[in-house]
């Protein structure tokens, strides 16, 4: 029978609910969150502790990045070099990411070695050695790194965004991994304190996804992780973040750029649970995906990007509305312009239609099974269900959320939390050439 | 650990293979069509096309719209993408279940009748869609063209491994409807390709669906003969570009020549490569990063299948250090290695990486269908794939030694070096 020209209609996606886990608490007060995927031969562990960027005072901005990234230096019975065979004769990796609301030290190992490498993460966590030299090091190796990460243009510009939103001398103003000056500043004593401060049993969480069969995973815990013991009360949560009042314009001057990335959003109060599906809708719809108006608009129509990103990054401390380019750089007022456009045409002008809705809804609603096959994702998601305090059956709940959306309370949503005359930009290429025309728009913008 | 990752395998009588391995984790599917044409297969003045090629993919086919294929495959919710290599290009899908003969038909359409939506427009369209992939992700980078100034010294200038797929802007702006046609018609046919589908679905049902709607799409049978690529390994002489930039800290980027994929001493270089640069743990980051020589270094096997592979060290250096300081710090690892081989836990250490390395990419749907095409294209046999760990496991630290000193040790390099402008380069 040939098939050519007769396009088969697909039938509904199955049902699918996130991959169950299962809770508990050690006696010691560590949450334990475990998540059996069948046939994940590498087990993905993420310890979770208070401690994030929302906890830094601006004056040390990049402690939380500094701590975690000492971790990996040695604990008390070992230093770096024998920490790091011991993990790695496993098969073992170690890493540590700092996030707004926590540190994450994620592990990973083949399922045989789960135990050996949880003894080595119990250690580190428990036991750490920050060590001056060490941390000396890290201090170094990170200032060294910033030189780097202005230079390239994404993160030149992401940095000039947050200086954009949020409000000068506030922490969320400056780069989430800290200024140069800032993380000069920290030695190993106030990363001892930092550690010994926020990452307590009570207030932690071990995360563990992968195939679990015949894993004891009570025994492993009780054995690695129970004896922690309680030293530090526990802390008031910190206070939302400050909020940039007007427009700002930067530029970061990049003079051998070929390119200009464009960072454009705002900072808004944190978003309601309730109006999540609906805002992550709307930038879905303006740049989240290849159907979205600005891909269109700017890479099918136009041909003057690769491709454009757009997220609402929900915190606890504030919501951050962005979207990101990268365009030639004689394009760049023609983007920008095409960008505000797009967005005051929600904003102001007649919102979102039925369609654009539904197939970014829809889109977002299939991604569900298609992402959480693999163990990363779905301990990626786990971890910021814990982070953010969201209910356990968040994934679902949000999907069937999307699922009711109407096109007016999307746009409604969106009006609520992102205000046109608030937009910031951040935009990292030659200054010579781009600053002029993004001051048309912006009529105070400086080059930093 | 071996794995043991099922699959089943089919020929159809048009040529194209089928491999499909059943995993029950969620109701998904991971398709990947690999077609055997990368950018080694370009002709002079035409680097770049295939990734090109690649584009107009989306463009529609007989009756498929203009980037239709992708609208259908996001509408609900499915991953879609394409990429190019050397030494393939390939179509992906992540879909639900439900959706696999949707991408059947899809994938087919264009498979038959590709030529008659393909546009000046369309070509122009994505030609500078391309030339923006190119400025973002190499030209507008620190270090982002040293891929393609290695290459070029690795491999001699008419040698299909010369290039980089993204490919020159000149070559691109040369590319015309003709020879869209001319690529299409030589490349772009069931028995130049192979069909991976990774996922919760039969096997029977799969092999139903792909003959339903790939079975009866004609087979070239008049193919390409690959282009020529014989390479003597090493390089015959050392090739070095030295360079000032506008870029925050010196580089190494430093190329060897190595035997091809199936080469039997090319397991024990993977392992020398990771006993060099693998984790934190290993020579050179304790001799570049913790002596604060280098922020980072990173050091593997391109494993090419015709010609020469590629053994390659990368490190940035910290600020003021020469990237002449990293390299001789390099070479006298490379020259102990040759010397000693690894020690027990050296040795221990690398294998594991490999190990832990590989099993979380055949975690991954996507990654297990990406290696069981690769696999049957190149080697006709899906289930390689499940002795990798056992090949990676079986080098002694006398292999390793001797497949240095054979192959690295004292022969010429090829390097890529940076300076910061203001550094200046040489030692």
């Amino acid at each position: 029978v040939t098939a050519a020209g007769v396009r088969p209609v697909s039938g509904p996606a199955p049902d699918w609910l996130f991959p169950s886990f299962e809770r508990h608490t050690l006696s010691n007060g560590v949450q334990v969150i475990a998540c059996h995927l069948a046939d994940r031969p590498v087990i993905h562990v993420r310890l979770l502790t208070d401690g994030g960027i929302r906890r830094e005072p601006a004056a040390v901005a990049g402690l939380g990045h500094i701590t975690g990234r000492s971790l990996l230096e040695g604990s008390e019975l070992r230093r770096a070099e024998e920490l790091n065979e011991a993990l790695e004769v496993l098969g073992a990796r170690l890493d540590v990411g700092v996030a707004w609301n926590g540190i994450a030290t994620h592990l990973t190992m083949p399922r045989s070695q789960l135990l050996p490498a949880l003894e080595l993460l119990a250690e580190v966590a428990t036991a750490p050695g920050f060590r001056d030299d060490d941390v000396r090091g890290v201090v170094r190796r990170r200032i060294d790194e910033t030189v780097i990460q202005q230079r390239v243009p994404h993160t030149a510009g992401m940095d000039a965004f947050a200086a954009a939103v949020f409000p000068d001398g506030a922490r969320m103003a400056l780069p989430k991994w800290g200024a140069a000056s800032t993380v000069a500043t920290l030695d190993a004593g106030m990363a001892e304190r930092w550690w010994r401060l926020h990452a307590q049993p009570f207030t932690s969480t071990v995360l563990v996804v992968g195939d679990l069969r015949d894993v004891d995973l009570d025994a492993l815990l009780g054995k690695t992780f129970e004896p922690w013991v309680t030293t530090q009360p526990a802390l008031s949560p910190p206070a939302l973040d400050p909020l940039g009042a007007a427009r700002r314009g930067i530029v970061v001057d990049l003079p051998q750029g070929v390119q200009t990335t464009l960072c454009v959003g705002l900072a808004s109060p944190p978003c309601a649970l309730a109006d999540r599906a609906a805002l992550q809708v709307a930038t879905h719809v303006l740049g989240g995906y290849f159907g979205s108006r600005l891909v269109t608009r700017l890479r099918e129509e136009k041909s003057i990007t690769y491709g454009v990103n757009a997220q609402m990054n929900n915190r606890k401390g504030s919501s951050v509305f962005l979207l990101t380019t990268a365009v030639e750089v004689p394009a760049t007022l023609e983007a920008l312009t095409d960008i505000f456009d797009e967005i005051a045409s929600v904003a102001g002008g007649v919102g979102f239609g039925d369609d654009e809705v539904r197939k970014a809804a829809d889109n977002l609603i299939g991604r569900g099974p298609i992402a959480y096959k693999n163990a990363a994702a779905v301990a990626d998601t786990l971890q910021s269900i814990v982070l953010n305090d969201l209910p356990d059956d968040y994934v679902d709940r949000h999907r069937a959320d999307m699922a009711e959306l109407t096109p007016g309370q999307v746009t409604e949503a969106f009006r609520r939390h992102v205000d046109v005359d608030r937009l910031a930009v951040a935009a990292a290429g030659p200054a010579a050439a781009i600053t002029d025309p993004i001051r048309s728009l912006i009529p105070g913008v400086f080059v930093r | 650990m071996s794995t043991t990752f099922p699959y089943v395998q089919h020929e159809l009588a048009n040529g194209l293979r089928l491999v499909v391995s059943p995993d029950r984790v969620a109701p998904v599917v991971a398709v990947n069509l690999w077609y055997d044409v990368g950018s080694r297969h370009e002709r002079p003045g035409r680097t770049g096309f295939a990734h090109l090629f690649e584009h107009l993919m989306f463009e529609g086919s007989t009756n498929v719209g203009s980037g239709e294929h992708m609208r259908l495959v996001l509408e609900s919710g499915g991953a879609v993408n394409g990429t190019t290599s050397t030494e393939r290009t390939v179509y992906t899908e992540t879909v639900s279940v439900e959706q696999l003969e949707l991408i059947l038909f899809l994938e087919a359409d264009r498979m038959r009748g590709l030529l008659g939506a393909v546009s000046q427009e369309a070509l122009d369209k994505q030609r500078d869609v391309v030339r923006n992939e190119r400025r973002q992700r190499y030209d507008d980078q620190p270090y982002g063209t040293a891929y393609e100034r290695l290459y070029a010294l690795l491999y001699p200038e008419d040698h299909p491994y010369h290039h980089t797929p993204i490919g020159s802007m000149a070559d691109l702006a040369a590319a015309s409807l003709e020879d869209v046609h001319g690529f299409f018609r030589s490349h772009y046919a069931p028995d130049n390709a192979v069909l991976a589908l990774v996922g919760d679905i039969d096997p029977d049902h799969a092999l139903e669906l792909v003959s339903k709607h790939l079975g009866d799409i004609p087979r070239r049978r008049d193919l390409p003969t690959d282009p020529e690529a014989t390479l003597t390994s090493p390089l015959p002489a050392p090739a070095r570009v030295s360079l000032q930039e506008a870029v925050p800290a010196s580089a190494l980027f430093l190329g060897y020549r190595l035997p091809v994929d199936d080469d039997p001493t090319l397991p024990a270089l993977e392992v020398a490569m990771a006993v060099l640069a693998s984790g934190r743990s290993s020579a050179l980051h304790r001799k570049l990063v913790r002596a604060e020589l280098a922020q980072q270094v990173n050091a593997g096997v391109d494993r090419r299948v015709v010609g020469a592979s590629i053994g390659i060290v990368i490190a940035i250096g910290r600020q003021g250090v020469k990237a002449g300081d990293i390299e001789a710090v390099v070479v006298a690892e490379i020259e102990r290695l040759a010397t000693n081989g690894p020690d027990a836990v050296e040795l221990a250490r690398a294998k594991s990486m490999l190990e832990r390395n590989w099993l979380d990419r055949l975690g991954s749907l996507e990654g297990r269908a990406e290696e069981f095409a690769r696999s049957t294209t190149l080697y006709g046999e899906p289930g390689e794939i499940n002795g990798r760990v056992d090949r990676l496991r079986a080098p002694s630290a006398e292999d390793v030694r001797a497949a240095v000193a054979q192959h690295v040790a004292g022969r010429p390099p090829a390097v890529v070096e940076y300076a910061a402008i203001g550094e200046g380069v040489a030692a």
